[in-house]
């Protein structure tokens, strides 16, 4: 079957752009839907989704959007727009990839509209702003960011094999194989450098029962990664042994970007869920030269570009509760597992960071405050030893064959 | 030889990986070569050029960079080997395209190696990392950055479906390609959103004189992008119409992120160029309200944008951007010309622009004409940068320069 590619782009300013990149993705066999985005000037080419059409969707008119008073809320309008459009196509008559090209403002127009659309569908952005920092337009999505290098202002030498490439590998992505349809059994987890040993068990324990394990590096936008795919269904139960992101975020750390969501998807959706306090025994911190003073006095391991300090009983204190406040709402069945030999390879017993007082703090105020239906197990085991892994497994294991039934 | 897709990973960590994303390649009908960049532990598959190969390229053996003990050193080693052999490997003819995939290491390796390899050759990273801040990874090349999202651990639903993708993704590329061939010489133009309209005129100017426009967004990585261009040889003129790269250089602004060769290449290799003032005028800084704007800033002139909100550039700063492109194209080797459009130097500098200062500009002017070669002229054009006019003028300055210099080579 011919596979349909949803092209994206303002056809004002890059309508002859696109009409080539049209051309292009139709000589590699699929067929291309044109969508513009733009509203200034008149298109260079048609589309087959109208800037009209776009602001029709976000319940307007174009004159209506062009006369908004500044280019931010302008730009707002055509997003909504857009997204409403997509998903509805999507919904219908569907594609198999979406492709989007731009400067600045395209890039922010496109990518807004792409994340929007679910993981694993195709999606690639071609823009001459790709080679800087990108984390706010790709997010947590699997968009593929090609850069043009020239200018996409005219179709030369140079931005006609950038986007021949393009049309090649969105066609390409298209028409890649779609997994099995094998009936859904995985498992997500979070893990981080200093808790891989403890990815590498569970994933050995639930091989053998036939789970299959994915993975998040939970750096901020791994955990809210898992999230948003905790919520498009592609897990039956979940393993959030690595919580580090959190006191990240209360001790100000390096991988505290986290969103609201964090650690509550699985809970709305129902999902059973073990937690653990993987890596809350530190806090991550970028410290080219050296430990910044707030830290100074504290214990401190040092991984390579990045150094660890230790939590105090304090911060874990307040961690508590926000796991707590978050797990309390949960409407599917929770267990928290606690090792309680140290939370991370930096902090097994003779490692910098053992601190059982501080740990058994936060154990202390997790169970004041979490809902009494919610079981805390401790486990007289380090993070990384296997009878942990086995326990945390065992538990989920528990929990879905019950909720199941 | 057919030409293969050199597929580039640490085959200790992401053996596994590797393996399967080479075999969904081949399946799409292209032959691959897997390269080893890894020196951990041992591999857990099979590569086509193996670790001790490339550390041996790099100027070790794999035993001397393991006994070493020192990480960075190891990386630097892995992704200098890598790299002469990939470039090897092109330099043959044998390479269709490249892809590498990992993790944080990995993408620094990976990228390393992809950097090496001309505009035009399908590169394509997969990487668990790819969604922050990839300057200096891509840096001035056609690198296209897949997302993992998830980690690279083990293949499952969701990273197979990830690798699905690259595979297509390389393999679309290649097939696409269409190969880099000039049909006119080829004329860099840097450009950005407040004299877009006048580098749209520059384009039909140069097209009705028998040229074609590379346009270049000066936003950092693009002028620099264009410096590379011209030291691959691929351009035979430059008009710099938006040199606003180097004010917002002075403040760390959106487009400052420039390296020293900026506005250097073309003067080395002594082809054409004419300079514009585009944008010198102000300095793009990411704030979008009175509450958010930079305290160093509070009183100047704004010309409100997007997010974006472009400064006024004052006298003292106008004298420094003199001074250092002053310094630059009186290093120049072949001929250059400066054009000034009197009438303002982007959107926000017109007669009724909220930026608009011809007695700051003169300041520039006045300060370009004191320290410039005597043999590079300034020409001062009536006009708006965004007229028609001034396009005419800049454009009929380079065709000078150019048939000039055609006729100096000429036998």
């Amino acid at each position: 079957m011919t596979k349909k590619i949803l092209v994206l782009g303002t056809l004002d300013t890059k309508g002859a752009e696109i009409a080539f990149l049209k051309r292009s993705i139709e000589l590699s066999g699929c067929r291309a839907t044109v969508m513009d985005v733009g509203i200034l000037g008149q298109p260079a080419t048609q589309a087959d989704i109208t800037r009209e059409d776009v602001a029709r969707a976000a319940g307007q008119t174009l004159e209506q959007i062009r006369a908004l008073p500044n280019r931010k809320r302008i730009i707002g309008a055509m997003i909504q727009g857009a997204i409403e459009k997509a998903k509805l196509l999507h919904g219908s008559s569907g594609f198999d990839g979406v492709v989007g090209i731009g400067g600045g403002t395209g890039m922010h127009i496109c990518t807004a509209i792409m994340r929007s659309l679910p993981m694993g569908l195709p999606k690639l952005m071609v823009s001459s702003m790709a080679s800087m920092d990108v984390s706010e337009f790709v997010g947590a999505k699997d968009i593929t960011m090609m850069t043009s290098v020239a200018d996409l202002a005219s179709l030369n030498t140079v931005t006609r094999t950038v986007l021949a490439q393009a049309a090649g590998a969105i066609c390409g992505m298209a028409g890649a194989s779609v997994p099995s349809s094998e009936p859904r059994t995985a498992i997500a987890m979070t893990s981080f450098g200093i808790t891989t040993q403890c990815a590498d068990n569970v994933g050995r324990c639930l091989r053998e029962m036939g789970h299959e394990l994915v993975v998040f590096h939970t750096v901020g936008s791994g955990g809210m990664a898992m999230e948003e795919l905790l919520d498009q269904g592609l897990f039956v139960g979940v393993l959030d042994l690595t919580t580090h992101e959190f006191i990240d975020q209360v001790a100000g750390g390096h991988y505290g970007g986290v969103g609201d969501e964090r650690l509550e998807t699985a809970g709305r959706k129902g999902i059973p869920q073990v937690v653990g306090p993987g890596g809350l025994d530190c806090v991550a911190i970028f410290a080219p030269e050296g430990v910044p003073a707030k830290f100074a006095g504290r214990r401190t391991y040092y991984h390579d570009f990045r150094v660890c300090v230790r939590s105090t009983a304090a911060e874990l204190e307040v961690v508590a509760r926000i796991l707590a406040d978050k797990l309390n709402e949960a409407a599917g069945p929770v267990k928290f597992l606690v090792p309680l030999r140290g939370w991370s390879s930096a902090s097994r017993h003779c490692e910098p960071l053992f601190d059982p007082e501080a740990d058994r703090a936060f154990v202390d105020a997790l169970k004041g405050s979490l809902k009494p239906d919610i079981e805390i197990r401790e486990i007289d085991a380090h993070i990384d030893d296997m009878e942990y892994a086995q326990a945390a497994v065992s538990h989920l294991h528990q929990m879905m064959t019950s909720s199941s039934r | 030889m057919a030409r293969a897709i050199v597929v580039i990973g640490t085959l200790d960590t992401k053996g596994e990986e590797v393996e399967y994303l080479s075999q969904r390649i081949e399946a799409r009908g292209q032959r691959t070569v897997v390269v080893d960049v890894g020196i951990l532990d041992k591999p857990l598959t099979p590569a086509d050029i193996t670790r001790e190969a490339v550390a041996k390229r790099g100027g070790y053996s794999l035993e001397e960079i393991v006994a070493l003990g020192d990480r960075r050193e190891a990386v630097r080693v892995m992704t200098l080997g890598a790299s002469r052999i990939v470039e090897e490997l092109h330099l043959a003819g044998q390479v269709g395209g490249a892809v590498a995939l990992g993790g944080g290491t990995g993408t620094h390796i990976g990228t390393g190696v992809l950097r090496t390899l001309p505009l035009g050759v399908p590169k394509l990273m997969v990487s668990t990392v790819a969604s922050r801040d990839m300057s200096e990874a891509i840096g001035t090349k056609d690198i296209a950055m897949l997302h993992s999202v998830i980690d690279m651990v083990g293949l499952n639903a969701v990273s197979k479906k990830i690798l699905d993708n690259a595979a297509g993704a390389i393999v679309g590329m290649v097939e696409g390609e269409v190969g880099l061939k000039a049909t006119r010489p080829l004329i860099g133009v840097t450009s950005f959103g407040f004299c877009t309209a006048g580098a749209m005129h520059v384009r039909s100017c140069l097209e009705s004189h028998g040229y074609e426009m590379v346009a270049f967004h000066a936003n950092g990585t693009g002028g620099m992008a264009m410096e590379d261009l011209v030291e691959q040889g691929l351009l035979a003129g430059v008009i710099d119409f938006a040199t606003h790269e180097f004010a917002d250089h002075l403040h760390n602004g959106y487009c400052g992120n420039i390296g020293p060769g900026r506005l250097e290449s073309a003067g080395r290799k002594g082809i054409p160029q004419v300079i514009v003032p585009g944008g010198l005028d102000c300095i793009v800084l990411e704030f979008n309200s009175p509450e958010t704007m930079p305290a160093r800033f509070k009183g100047r002139k704004v010309f409100w944008y997007d997010f974006r909100s472009g400064v006024r550039t004052s006298a003292e700063e106008l004298l420094i951007l003199a001074q250092t492109i002053a310094g630059k194209l009186n290093k120049a080797t072949g001929p250059v010309k400066v054009v000034i459009p009197m009438k303002g130097w982007s959107e926000a500098d017109g007669v009724d622009g909220p930026l608009y200062e011809p007695e700051t500009n003169q300041v520039f002017i006045d300060e370009l004409g004191t320290l410039l070669r005597q043999d590079i002229p300034i020409i001062k054009v009536d006009a708006h940068i965004n007229d028609p006019a001034f396009a005419e003028a800049a454009v009929s300055a380079l065709d000078a320069l150019m048939s000039k210099a055609k006729r100096s080579t000429a036998p």
